[in-house]
């Protein structure tokens, strides 16, 4: 699985809508967000989760991991949170935000009488500690999602109000993540920057202890205000990198929920009848980003870098029909992923249903690679990351593009080496992906368009600029659409980045498991989790 | 004696000194900007540049050095960049698991080297003493991380007796413990006995061979009394002081063989945080098991010396 | 043979002969030198004996069990095992041999003159070799690896490197003893250089010791190469390595057992044969370190 999916959705809330795809067996693709068992929990229990990696610091503010999300979503409750259709609902808010003076005052309404773990009240005087340190902590991770706020101010015991320089949309979104979680002040003032040794907030549940790459571990939070619907006594994360290591544990009953599975585990994952499967699609891509201009860094000016693929758009086209994408799919994921040759995921709502991505074709792909004039075989570097599964897709990329006369040597690059080689131009193509976010605009602008922080391809294309530029002003829903629809066109043609297939995530659990709510965020809710009444 | 003794701490701490350049030297050589792995996907310019300030990346390295020096000579290693927890503490979690894992191998390693060892020796030149002999070999030739996979294999996908993988902590369930311990404890016991072995078998030759077990002999003790209670006696002195010297072969096993297990014992802790890039988790890890390597070797060396003035023995190839 | 054979034959062509003749009386040890002999023919012959390209992917046939085409079947992306076997021969030599004769090329030499000289060069290397001896060979080996990033050359350079200490204190011991030595005290007498008593005195005559190192290196660093490889540090794929091969199987070891299977074999016979030669060179050549 390559790295990308580990910080997926980071900075910005994204979230997915109901995944309609799938359409395996065992899964679950409703706009539910729930495990397929739904049958009553019984109180008590103690429930351990694997996950694929060991979050960053338990800290709201600096905290930066897609995987650390999945711990606050049991531990640290925020203002505003998602429900199963994916609308944003108030969860410490009494309700949605009074947006007023055309955008520049939003007034929050707490819910009375909330306590937080320590047994302390949760007030608006605590509300504006929590947004205040968002704002201004040093090296908060926070601090950019909530830029557009000037002010806190306390109004009164329930209401806070926040001045901002201008209408802002996205901030309800930012305050349903961890720019909207409340720490308890008692606790900040106890231990300061330090708030991650233990964390205090609203939550179904309350820090116990974490061991570092091991296991965190929380129990059952005694001031919870809906503590009746809470059934765990303990909630136990284990940290398990290894994927074939996740789903053994899994089967063997180690843990009792598994995210993230590995495809090559799913086969045994659904053979086994004690054991349920449901998946989400992300609404991100896995591509192959070619080096185009970036010869002098990320941020200098363009400059071809003279390769084959980054001078001639044909080579590009050429290597892209090499690929069977489907045969990837079968081979390296074993059927499970989705096979992409655009931006935009199928789950986004932005994707173009009729999209139809052209399937391999060796003949035209010679007969391309004849035409440029290039001696075969056309040399290309490929940068790739180490790990087992990326590695079996640069083989079969390297086989498939053998084939139409094109000598694929891997370079497999430790993740933070080759994201340094990325910024720096030292890379001729990159295998790498995105985590996606729910606008169009994150998936395409910051990769491909000329300004993108992102843009390490240092691909540049007034066309393509000037149509993102539109796609960003553009309120009214179908116009965009029209205008991703014909960006991917544009991006499928100039082929700067080969985009091949789209993630999902798969989590397993024991059929006893229920109530565990599993939305297209990607995030597990063990809130009203248990174990089921009739085993 | 003493003056020897004093002189060999002396070295060992030195040694330590110097070691802790190495480890410092070395974390920071490795390629890879740590900030980038903390940034995660937020990695723009300022984001990055933050972490660095904060976790003052730009300080000189000798300047990061003798922070670090000074810190951890009061045993305040730091804490771990991605989880913010004090490294010292991660540390103390994870030796248990691994010196646990160490007993258990040794005890594999002496159950199934001495009876090899004496048997060799006292039918020696039998096929008893060409197969055990050859047995040592297969168990110094096999690779570790292939016996670990070929374990799993058997006895967690075909026979299913055993999990593939995973720790119990024991005082949570010892039964489970041992359980998941057992495999990687075979793993790791297998190449120690076969040294165990070797060992055991020259030093009863030896023994065997000297006078006061020709005496025992003579004075008409049977002969299963001269060779468990004199021969063995003796010889076993020597193998306890191998095992000592196999403890730093121990820690290397221990790496890959928790690796392939996901046992989260020290030997796991280190590739993670290499993996990391985690620069104080490294340095703690590894200067700590560093550290405790020169200790142990310093101790062998000691108790060597007091058992047999004669001869020093000196490090092993790992 | 009579006694005038032996009468006319020199003293060093005898020794040798002798060794010979002890070391073929060893059938282990003869069969360790023929499978490292075999292991060593592969590697250099790999393209001929190989029946396929190690890279050739037939992608509608992965994971295809043992058959008269695939004589191991085939892997995860559909490519001849055998074939790849085979080829892997070439990494694990190669990091074998090449990385021991590295480190020996780098650790006589200083064994040498800091054992001869002694002075104040030798507590300084003792304390230098004691310090990359506070690193358990495999961690050093792990270190060095990632911190010259990712390659054969860099795990051969890597594996050599940590065979280094060990291999500068045998060479220094060997020195302190041989120069108290009879000859070398008469050769000094006679006005003989340092350099032609180390080189035609000390170092043939620490020979047999130093083969006999280095048949115990070269089997460790085969294990080295293949570990640093799994681990993701040595060889990179599509490059086939054994390393490289148990690593890639691992999620395929309920599906094809024999992905973990043949790669491991060829290590574990690979290093017994290496292992075997070892143990008879030394009981030949070097009784004095055997254990």
């Amino acid at each position: 699985m390559s790295r990308m999916l580990k910080w997926a959705t980071g900075a910005v809330v994204a979230v997915l809508v109901a995944s309609a795809c799938g359409g395996d067996s065992t899964t679950d693709t409703g706009g539910g967000g729930e495990t397929a068992n739904q049958g009553a929990a019984k109180a008590g229990g103690s429930l351990t989760v694997a996950l694929a990696e060991d979050p960053d610091l338990l800290d709201p503010t600096l905290a930066r991991t897609f995987v650390g999300r999945i711990v606050f979503a049991n531990l640290c409750e925020k203002l505003y949170d998602v429900n199963e259709k994916l609308e944003i609902v108030p969860q410490l808010a009494a309700s949605l935000p009074k947006i007023t003076n055309g955008g520049k005052t939003v007034t929050i309404d707490i819910r009375p009488g909330l306590k937080f773990n320590d047994g302390t009240t949760l007030d608006a005087k605590a509300v504006k500690t929590s947004l205040d340190r968002h704002r201004t902590l040093e090296a908060s991770s926070r601090a950019s999602e909530l830029e557009p706020v000037k002010s806190v101010r306390v109004v009164d015991s329930d209401t806070v109000r926040l001045s901002l320089d201008g209408a802002y949309a996205p901030l309800t979104a930012q305050l349903a993540d961890r720019s909207g979680m409340v720490m308890s002040p008692a606790q900040l003032d106890e231990l300061g920057d330090k708030f991650s040794d233990d964390p205090v907030c609203v939550g179904p549940f309350e820090f116990v202890r974490r061991a570092e790459g091991d296991r965190i571990e929380l129990k059952k939070a005694s001031n919870y205000y809906d503590a009746g619907k809470v059934k765990l006594d303990r909630l136990t994360f284990r940290i398990i990198e290894e994927g074939s290591a996740r789903s053994a544990n899994l089967r063997s009953g180690d843990v009792n929920v598994a995210e993230r599975l590995d495809p090559t585990d799913l086969a045994a994952v659904r053979a086994d009848s004690n054991l349920q499967l449901v998946d989400r699609t992300s609404l991100g891509y896995q591509g192959i980003t070619v080096n185009i201009g970036n010869k002098n860094g990320l941020g200098e000016d363009f400059e071809n870098v003279g390769t084959p693929l980054a001078e001639e758009k044909a080579l590009r086209q050429a290597f892209s029909l090499a690929l069977d994408r489907e045969a990837i799919n079968k081979v390296v994921f074993q059927g499970n992923y989705v096979p992409g040759c655009g931006p935009l995921s199928p789950v986004s709502p932005y994707y173009d249903k009729s999209l139809k991505c052209p399937a391999r074709d060796l003949a035209k792909a010679k007969q391309l690679v004849q035409q440029s004039g290039v001696p075969t075989p056309v040399p290309v570097r490929m940068m790739v990351n180490t790990d087992a599964t990326t590695l079996r897709l640069g083989q079969t990329i390297q086989a498939m593009a053998k084939e139409a006369g094109f000598n694929v040597r891997l370079q497999p690059t430790e993740f933070t080496t080759a994201l340094d080689r990325g910024d720096a131009g030292d890379y001729d193509t990159f295998q790498v992906g995105w985590s996606g976010r729910i606008d169009p605009d994150g998936n395409i602008q910051q990769f491909v368009g000329t300004t993108g922080s992102q843009n390490i391809a240092g691909y540049s294309n007034d066309a393509l600029d000037k149509l993102l530029e539109e796609g960003r002003s553009e309120l009214d829903r179908a116009k965009r659409i029209q205008i991703y629809q014909q960006a991917t066109q544009t991006l499928l043609d100039e082929s700067p980045l080969i985009y091949l297939y789209h993630d999902k995530y798969f989590t397993g659990a024991g059929n006893d498991v229920v109530g565990l709510q599993f939305f297209g965020d990607g995030l597990l809710r063990f809130k009203e989790a248990g174990f089921s009444a009739e085993s | 004696m003493r003056a020897f003794l004093l002189r060999k701490t002396g070295a060992a701490l030195i040694v330590v000194f110097l070691a802790s350049i190495v480890v410092f030297a070395g974390t920071r050589a490795l390629p890879g900007d740590p900030a980038l792995v903390l940034a995660g996907e937020d990695r723009t310019p300022q984001a990055l540049e933050e972490i660095r300030a904060k976790y003052r990346l730009n300080d000189p390295v000798p300047v990061q050095y003798a922070s670090w020096l000074t810190h951890a000579l009061t045993g305040d290693f730091g804490e771990s960049r991605r989880a913010g927890i004090a490294v010292g503490t991660t540390i103390l979690d994870r030796i248990p698991i691994t010196l646990e894992l160490a007993f258990l191998s040794i005890i594999v390693a002496l159950i199934l080297g001495i009876p090899a060892g004496v048997i060799a020796a006292v039918k020696r030149g039998s096929a008893a003493d060409y197969a055990s002999g050859t047995l040592a070999l297969v168990g110094l030739s096999i690779p570790h991380f292939w016996l670990g996979l070929l374990l799993i294999l058997v006895f967690a996908v075909k026979l299913r007796l055993l999990p593939a993988s995973g720790y119990v902590p024991f005082f949570e369930d010892p039964v489970e413990n041992l359980r998941r311990m057992a495999m990687p404890a075979l793993v790791l016991g297998t190449g120690v006995s076969a040294i165990v072995m070797r060992q055991m078998r020259s030093a009863m030759l030896d023994s065997l061979g000297a006078d006061y077990v020709r005496t025992a002999r003579a004075k008409g003790l049977a002969e299963r009394q001269v060779i468990i209670g004199h021969a063995m006696r003796n010889s076993l002195l020597t193998v306890v002081t191998v095992v000592g010297l196999q403890l730093g072969g121990l820690i290397s096993g221990a790496v890959i063989t928790e690796q392939i297990f996901v046992i989260p014992g020290f030997g796991r802790l280190t590739i993670e945080a290499v993996n990391q890039r985690d620069y104080a988790l490294i340095q703690g890890v590894v200067f700590v098991a560093a550290a405790g390597y020169v200790i142990i070797n310093l101790l062998v060396d000691a108790l060597y010396s007091v058992l047999n003035p004669r001869i020093r023995v000196s490090g092993q190839p790992g | 043979m009579s006694v005038q054979d032996v009468a006319v034959l020199s003293p060093r062509a005898r020794r040798r002969r002798r060794i010979r003749r002890r070391l073929l009386r060893r059938p282990l040890a003869v069969a360790g030198l023929v499978v490292a002999l075999v292991f060593v023919v592969v590697a250099i012959f790999a393209p001929v004996i190989a029946p396929y390209d190690p890279g050739r992917s037939d992608f509608s046939a992965p994971l295809a069990g043992p058959s008269a085409e695939h004589l191991f079947g085939t892997d995860e992306l559909g490519r001849d095992i055998f074939s790849r076997v085979v080829w892997g021969a070439r990494a694990s030599i190669q990091a074998g041999v090449l990385s021991t004769l590295l480190a020996m090329a780098f650790a006589v030499p200083i064994g040498l003159v800091a054992g001869y000289y002694r002075g104040w060069l030798d507590p300084v290397v003792a304390r230098m070799t004691d310090v990359m001896l506070a690193f358990p060979f495999l961690i050093l080996a792990v270190g060095l690896a990632a911190v010259l990033g990712p390659s054969l050359t860099n795990a051969t350079i890597a594996l050599a490197f940590a065979a280094v200490p060990v291999l500068i204190r045998v060479t220094r011991g060997e020195t302190l003893a041989l120069r108290e030595e009879d000859y070398v005290r008469a050769a000094v007498a006679n006005g003989a250089s340092d350099t032609t008593i180390l080189a035609r005195h000390i170092l043939p005559n620490m020979a047999g010791t130093l083969i006999v190192q280095a048949t115990v290196w070269i089997p460790t660093a085969i294990i080295g190469e293949a570990l640093l490889s799994f681990l993701g540090l040595g060889v990179q794929p599509p490059t086939p390595s054994w390393g490289v091969m148990l690593s890639a199987a691992q999620p395929f070891i309920d599906q094809a057992p024999r992905l973990v299977i043949f790669p491991g074999l060829a290590i574990f016979l690979a290093t017994l044969s290496f292992n075997l030669l070892g143990d008879g060179l030394r009981d030949v050549l070097d009784p004095r370190t055997q254990t």
